[in-house]
């Protein structure tokens, strides 16, 4: 069974033209797979995932929590430790500071593995026999097989015409 | 609730049908109300008899406070005992104060290291009797002053004419009978009346060293607040009370007694004029002595040296009244050469056994087993009646407060039984003295006028020697007959603050002079507790003894332990030391003994006292206050008032179950005491100092602890949680005054299981726990809590008898037996209570005021009363 | 395409293609493991073990077994416990305020660094769950409805200290992982079987997808934005468990910084102790450079020199305070039974310190690791200064008494010593110690000028 097309290109510049001819062609089912972050491709391919946006709202949550938790607490069981004010708020700094960082710590490492749909039992590109390249030193694009416009010999030729190194992926 | 007025008529009814010997005061009538229960027991092994008609108000099982007198050294100390669950727990002084002994001696009632084989009494007094027929035997006895036991004594020797009898007593009083002896031709014993004194002038006396020690500092410490008294000490040791002295000599054994014949000829005492005059010191204190003063003699210097003192009291017109001698019979170490020679030997006495071997009959009697062919137990003083004169010379009557709990009998008891009698219960008479908290018999004093012709008649003074030793009793173990008492093992001893051993004191000029002064300031700077051992020879006897350094001592003067070097013929010895190469480790509590900027005493003098203005105390704060519960706790001590006994430190920790720790723990720095007593080396002398959790307000423990175990109630006690402590030991490391003590090892049930935590369950000794105080486990923190117990019971007896506490209702354990009445617990928000006018003294202190703690437990400073003649307060001899 | 080249060309030394790049960096991993990491494996799990008898035997017969006292109620363990945190703060500032600074010289470094941070506070994690009285109620430092309805005292540094090492082992830990994801995923392709399988479950399947990429780097560099007041308040809340007491000593509000510049040195002196002999064996010269070493080695110079003018702060401020305690303090520092302590202390950080100044001595690979290990060292001192020369002699003279650690102390210092190593050890043989996906997106960005 045919997955895709996996093309390899030496440069991320020719990717991102690559990218932007595909989309232009109307292909809509394509992934970049890259070894590092690449300038451009939220352009191109979308897919911002708000993350300070994300992060602000858990920092929110974050020092709500702490300072929640700390005054909670102290007016719970009010007691007099050391003849300091029972809700001195330079006191309470510390904690909230620090809740505030893990909230949003914790909670974009797990947003950041949602938004991206980690973990990933599997993938086809991962089945391309030169896959590791694209985690080196190559930029891949991966045209899947069940996008409408693909096909056999249009597809390849047009990535190759794109300057790229073109590979059948087949269930093995 | 029945109101006050029909308890007491409730209280007369009672009496008209139990008691019909008609009414007695408040201050007995609890007593009396369970003596009851007390008075059907153990002298006549009867069964405790429950009230047929019970007060409504006693609570069987709850806490009782009995009185009796309890033996040291054979004299009385009359004490309060506190009975909580049918078992004596807690001691407090009767009258002005008490010597630590008979508290510490709570352990051992319930030290199941009394426990020997089940004694056999019957056989063993059939084989003293079988012994007695055959020869000589000898019965030595411990001091003893009950006519009770003299009466029994002579019925025995009418019995049996081989009965000899003996008295040791290691630390004897015969040379003060003695000297009355040379000087009024009859043997006689002083009574002294300190506190009517304008000048005191300590002749080589300390607290312990004396039967009225105590009572003495009571009332001495009267005086030392304006209108002061003047103190002088001059003395051959290094006391307490010679530490709290205006104006102190130090001086040899024999200088002091050629001292003291300087002060008989500047008195005009004797013909002839002083030697010497000291730089001074020998005629300011003329001078102040002339005002009104009074000599108080240790009773160890010769008989010449205490008739001399006499004469001099006579002279002045001392405070001094003079009752017969307190023993029949003087007690003296000689008796040990009697009963090493003697073949038939019964050792009754304490703290020291002669060889028993290759005796034809041996018999021991004590408190606890010792190897012999026949060890018996005697009762502990709390188990068994009898009577006792105290210091005073007055007869008290003493009651057995639990049955005995080894099978021990007292000496009355043995003595009956050696007879064949059984001893009869309390007399009336003895139950009403102990019912009213009085003495049986007062002291009869004696109309005695000094012989003239003293120069005459008195005997040479002591050589000179180079090295002098006294052996003098040892502040915790005495003459060693509390050896096996954790309590006083661990108690620091004066000025050294040595704990668990004997040491050989030796002033610092001297130990330089020994070439071995360098040496140990070196060891003492890296913490090593090695001390060289020496070879101390004196008398012809020998002991090894490790040195300790002490500064104060007169160059030429020793000092050991009676209880670790004794001498059958005397106290007072010239002397040689050797090295002996090896060394012994000496732990002691407190190794940084100046004050250095720090002024953690004031010392004022008396004008500047009574000038100065009562300092606003400094609160710096921008918190709001919190709100102040009913009462305002706080506590305040008087540090002129303090003399470093220790009393507080060994109350408080019976009181609030602290474990002794041993000295291994010790040495690396992990004693127990919740209160201490820190001493200073200053120019002005040796300052005391009592330090326990000073319950800030601002108390920086409390805000560092994570889990909230430290917190502060709106009473303003510093309370510690134990069952909420997770050790961090944040809070000890945060407190300024270092006042916190955390349980490192699983003391207090090591402590009970005598070593080994696993055998607690099992011991007898926890019994000795207040059963009202919590006995903390392993990793706990723990500290002073000014008594919360107390001030809680008070709490509770006033709600179930609808009204306040009590102006001085509630007294903290350190508070009832503190001898100079130093320690004052009351409210602040008591307008009648004496704190108030403390706190408003100008001579009153924080202690680290500017640490901003806003402690409860304030400082009285530490007056000191100089001669304006004399510059200096010490002198060399 | 620029005209010149990178200014820091320098930073991969040799002929490289990113093939020949990714198999020597990959060594540590896929080769037979050369002859001193067995040894250090050894000797650390040797340690280990007797780490865990140490605290046995704390747990079953108490702190007693230690040499803590009164007044001494905090000894070795709180003083390991500040040393092993201050040395992790060098892995997360590598890692993430280089990186907010853009600097490239941190990209060889971070993952060993990330890992030594890792193990440090692991490590020194252990101190305050140990050195408890009663650890058996540990978790009572943390906010659940208990039976006693009693909450920690959030006024405490203690309990902020709980958050604070949460959180900092936390963003160290996911920190560190994220950084893995890549290199996790590239083992994974470069591996069969059961290897395989634990570094694709290891790796979340991570594709190399290229959105997934953006995203991932918003978060990368968000976490390090976040680690960086970390490092920061960590240190400043370690340090406030004695700023916040009235210790003659402690109680100074100059302590926050001076924790943390002391963290920023020791950290960079432990990873020059690891890196240096780390590069000799793995033969990882051309990765890891002199420039790399000369860069660490001024860190530590500047962030010790912070730490020297601070000592010297202190002494001025006890004298301008003209508290008798605080000037009593710095006298007993100096002239006390431990003034060896102190004046070696000195010598470390304030003296031989300034021997980084000069170029012939920072590109001396043998003194650098020699100074780099006496610099620790002299943190150990100083940390022992602070918690247990100020402990033994404060307020009142009748209190000072000293503080003689026990075998138990020692092992479990070398305990955790050993943990760290055998740790260290474990990693770079599972995990590449350099950040390979990291290490080829530089050589690009170098050669591509």
């Amino acid at each position: 069974m045919l997955y895709g097309f996996m093309a390899y290109f030496d440069a991320p510049e020719k990717l991102l033209e690559a990218i932007k001819a595909l989309k232009g062609a109307g292909y809509r089912h394509i992934e970049a797979l890259t070894p590092n972050p690449v300038e451009g491709i939220e352009e191109v391919l979308g897919g911002n995932g708000r993350i300070p946006w994300v992060a602000f709202a858990l920092g929110v949550l974050g020092a709500g929590l702490g300072l929640f938790l700390q005054v909670y607490t102290t007016l719970d069981y009010p007691m007099n430790a050391g003849g300091k004010p029972l809700l001195g708020w330079p006191a309470f700094i510390p904690v909230t500071f620090e809740l505030t960082i893990l909230t949003i710590t914790v909670g974009i490492f797990l947003y950041l593995l949602y938004v991206n749909g980690l973990p990933l039992a599997d993938h086809p590109a991962v089945r391309a026999k030169d896959y590791v390249r694209v985690l080196l030193d190559e930029y891949g694009l991966f045209v899947y097989a069940s996008d409408p416009r693909f096909d056999l010999e249009a597809t390849r030729a047009l990535l190759q015409a794109l300057g790229a190194e073109v590979e059948e992926v087949r269930r093995a | 609730m029945p109101e006050r007025g029909y308890q007491e008529s409730l209280e007369k009814e009672l009496f008209r049908e139990e008691f019909p010997f008609g009414p007695v005061s408040r201050r007995g009538f609890l007593a009396l109300g369970l003596l009851a229960l007390a008075a059907c027991t153990p002298v006549v092994r009867r069964q405790g008899v429950p009230y047929v008609r019970q007060p409504e108000w006693v609570v069987e099982g709850g806490r009782a406070e009995f009185v009796t007198a309890v033996p040291h050294a054979g004299l009385a100390e009359p004490v309060l005992v506190c009975h909580y669950q049918e078992r004596p727990l807690f001691l407090a002084p009767l009258e002005a104060a008490m010597s630590p002994y008979p508290l510490a001696g709570l352990y051992a009632l319930y030290d199941p290291e009394r426990k020997g084989k089940s004694p056999d009494w019957e056989g063993f007094f059939a084989a003293w009797r079988k012994a007695l027929e055959e020869g000589e035997t000898l019965l030595v006895l411990p001091r003893t002053t009950s006519p009770r036991l003299e009466g029994l004594l002579e019925r025995a020797q009418a019995r049996y004419p081989n009965l000899r009898v003996a008295r040791f007593e290691a630390w004897s009083l015969e040379s003060v009978y003695q000297g009355a002896e040379l000087l009024f031709g009859q043997r006689a014993w002083p009574v002294y009346a300190p506190e009517k004194a304008e000048a005191v002038l300590l002749l080589d006396v300390d607290l312990h060293e004396h039967p009225a020690g105590y009572p003495w500092w009571a009332a001495l410490s009267e005086r030392r607040i304006p209108p002061m008294n003047r103190i002088y000490a001059v003395e051959s040791g290094a006391g307490l009370l010679g530490a709290m002295a205006d104006h102190r000599l130090a001086l040899k054994p024999s200088a002091l007694e050629a001292f003291l014949l300087d002060l008989a000829k500047a008195l005009g005492v004797l013909p002839g004029s002083p030697v010497s005059d000291y730089g001074g010191f020998l005629s300011a204190l003329v001078e102040d002595l002339l005002r009104g003063g009074v000599v108080l003699p240790g009773v160890h210097l010769t008989p010449a040296a205490q008739a001399l003192a006499m004469a001099v009291n006579a002279r002045l017109g001392a405070p001094v009244a003079y009752v017969p001698p307190l023993e029949k019979e003087a007690a003296t170490s000689e008796a040990f050469l009697q009963a090493e020679g003697a073949e038939r030997l019964v050792w009754a006495a304490e703290g020291l056994l002669p060889n028993l071997e290759g005796k034809r009959f041996a018999a021991h009697l004590g408190l606890y087993p010792k190897e012999a062919p026949h060890s018996l137990p005697l009762a502990h003083p709390l188990e068994a009646g009898g009577q006792y004169r105290d210091a005073l010379g007055r007869l008290w009557p003493a009651q057995a407060l639990v049955k005995p709990l080894y099978g021990g009998r007292s000496l009355e008891e043995v003595l009956a039984g050696l007879l064949g009698e059984d001893l009869p219960a309390l007399s009336p008479e003895e139950k009403r003295a102990l019912a009213e908290g009085r003495p049986l018999e007062e002291a009869r004093p004696l109309a005695l006028a000094p012989k003239p012709g003293l120069e005459g008649r008195l005997p040479p003074l002591r050589q000179e020697a180079p090295l002098e030793l006294t052996l003098r009793p040892e502040a915790s173990l005495y003459d060693g007959c509390y050896r096996k008492n954790p309590y006083l093992e661990e108690l620091p001893r004066p000025l050294s603050r040595l704990v668990w051993d004997g040491a050989l004191l030796m002033g610092e000029e001297e130990a330089e002079a020994q070439g071995l002064l360098s040496d140990i300031r070196a060891r003492e700077r890296r913490a090593d507790l090695r001390r060289p051992l020496l070879r101390v020879k004196a008398g012809g006897r020998e002991a090894l003894l490790p040195l300790w350094p002490l500064p104060g001592l007169a160059k030429g003067s020793l000092l050991a332990p009676l209880s670790h070097f004794f001498h059958p013929e005397g106290v007072v010895f010239p002397a040689e030391v050797a090295a002996t190469g090896r060394d012994y480790p000496l732990v002691s509590t407190q190794y940084h003994g100046y004050l250095g900027e720090v002024e953690a005493v004031k010392v004022l003098s008396e004008e500047e006292a009574l000038k100065a203005e009562p300092k606003e105390e400094k609160r710096i704060s921008f918190y709001p206050p919190w709100p102040q519960g009913e009462h305002a706790w706080a506590m305040s001590v008087d540090l002129s008032r303090c003399v470093g006994c220790g009393l507080c430190t060994l109350a408080c920790q019976i009181e609030n179950n602290i474990p002794v720790v041993g000295k291994e723990e010790v040495a690396k720095g992990r004693e127990m005491h919740w209160i201490r007593i820190d001493r200073y080396f200053a120019e002005e002398g040796v300052l005391h100092q009592p330090v326990m959790c000073q319950h800030c307000e601002k108390a920086p423990c409390e805000a560092v602890c994570p889990v909230a175990a430290t917190e502060h109630s709106t009473e303003g006690l510093n309370l510690m949680v134990y069952n909420r402590c997770v050790g961090t030991k944040y809070c000890s490391a945060n407190c300024p005054y270092k006042a916190r003590r955390f349980n490192f090892f699983p003391y207090a049930e090591a402590f009970i299981g005598q070593g080994d935590p696993r055998r607690a369950k099992e011991s007898p000794l926890a019994l000795l726990m207040n059963p009202e105080v919590t006995v903390r486990s392993r990793g706990v923190m723990e500290k002073c809590t000014y008594c919360v117990q107390r001030i809680e019971g008070a709490r509770a007896q006033a709600a179930v008898e609808r009204r306040k506490i009590r102006t001085g209702e509630i007294k903290t354990a350190c508070q009832e037996v503190c001898p100079g009445k130093a320690i004052h617990f009351g409210d602040l928000l008591n307008p009648e209570d004496p704190i108030q006018a403390h706190r408003k003294e100008g001579r009153h202190y924080a202690l680290l005021e500017e640490a901003n703690t806003w402690p409860r437990t304030t400082y009285l400073a530490h007056l000191k009363n100089k001669n304006p003649k004399l510059k200096e307060a010490e002198h060399g001899g | 395409m620029a005209d010149r080249p990178h200014p820091d060309r320098d930073l991969i030394q040799g002929e490289w293609t990113e093939k020949t790049l990714v198999e020597k960096l990959l060594e540590p991993v896929e080769k037979p493991a050369p002859r001193p990491w067995r040894v250090v494996l050894a000797v650390g799990g040797a340690l280990t073990l007797a780490w865990l008898y140490a605290i046995f035997v704390t747990f079953v017969k108490g702190l007693g077994t230690w040499g803590i006292n009164q007044p001494v109620a905090w000894g070795l363990d709180v003083v390991h416990f500040v040393w092993w945190i201050g040395i992790g703060h060098a892995g997360t500032l590598i890692s993430a305020i280089l990186v907010l600074m853009r600097q490239n010289w941190r990209d060889s470094l971070n993952r060993v660094t990330e890992a030594m941070t890792f193990f440090a506070i692991l490590a020194a994690a252990t101190f305050p769950l140990i050195h408890m009285g009663r650890p058996q109620h540990f978790y009572w430092v943390m906010p659940y409805p208990t039976h006693m309805a009693l909450w920690p005292q959030y006024k405490s540094p203690l309990s902020w200290d709980v958050l604070a090492i949460m959180t900092y082992i936390t963003i160290s830990t996911l920190f560190l992982y994220l950084g893995l994801i890549p290199d996790l995923a590239l083992l994974r392709e470069r591996s069969q079987g059961w290897r395989r399988k634990v570094y694709g479950w290891l790796s979340l399947g991570w594709t190399g997808n290229a959105v997934h990429w953006q995203r991932y780097r918003a978060v990368y560099v968000l976490l390090a934005g976040l680690a960086t007041p970390v490092v920061i308040s960590v240190h400043s809340v370690v340090s406030m468990d004695f700023a916040y007491g009235l210790v003659p000593g402690w109680h100074l509000t100059v302590f926050p910084p001076f924790f943390a510049a002391g963290a920023i040195y020791s950290g960079f002196a432990m990873a020059l102790t690891l890196i240096i002999p780390l590069r000799r064996w793995y033969r990882l010269e051309g990765v890891v450079t002199e420039r790399h070493l000369d860069w660490m080695a001024k860190v530590t110079l500047a962030s010790g020199l912070g730490v020297a003018y601070i000592y010297l702060l202190e002494i001025f401020i006890a004298w301008y305070s003209a508290e008798p305690a605080e000037w009593a303090q710095q006298i007993w520092r100096m002239t006390g039974p431990y003034a060896p302590y102190y004046w070696a202390m000195m010598l470390i950080n304030v003296v031989l310190l300034q021997t980084l100044w000069f170029p012939r001595f920072r590109k001396n690979l043998t003194w650098l690791f020699l100074f780099s290990i006496l610099a620790n060292v002299g943190m150990w001192l100083e940390r022992f200064v602070i918690v247990v020369i100020s402990l033994s002699k404060d307020f009142l003279p009748a209190n000072a008494q000293l503080y003689f650690p026990t075998w138990v102390d020692w092992t479990l210092f070398l305990g955790t010593l050993g943990f760290f190593l055998f740790g260290l050890a474990l990693f770079i043989r599972i995990f590449p110690p350099i950040a390979v996906a990291e290490m080829v997106h530089l050589f690009h960005k170098l050669r591509r000028h």
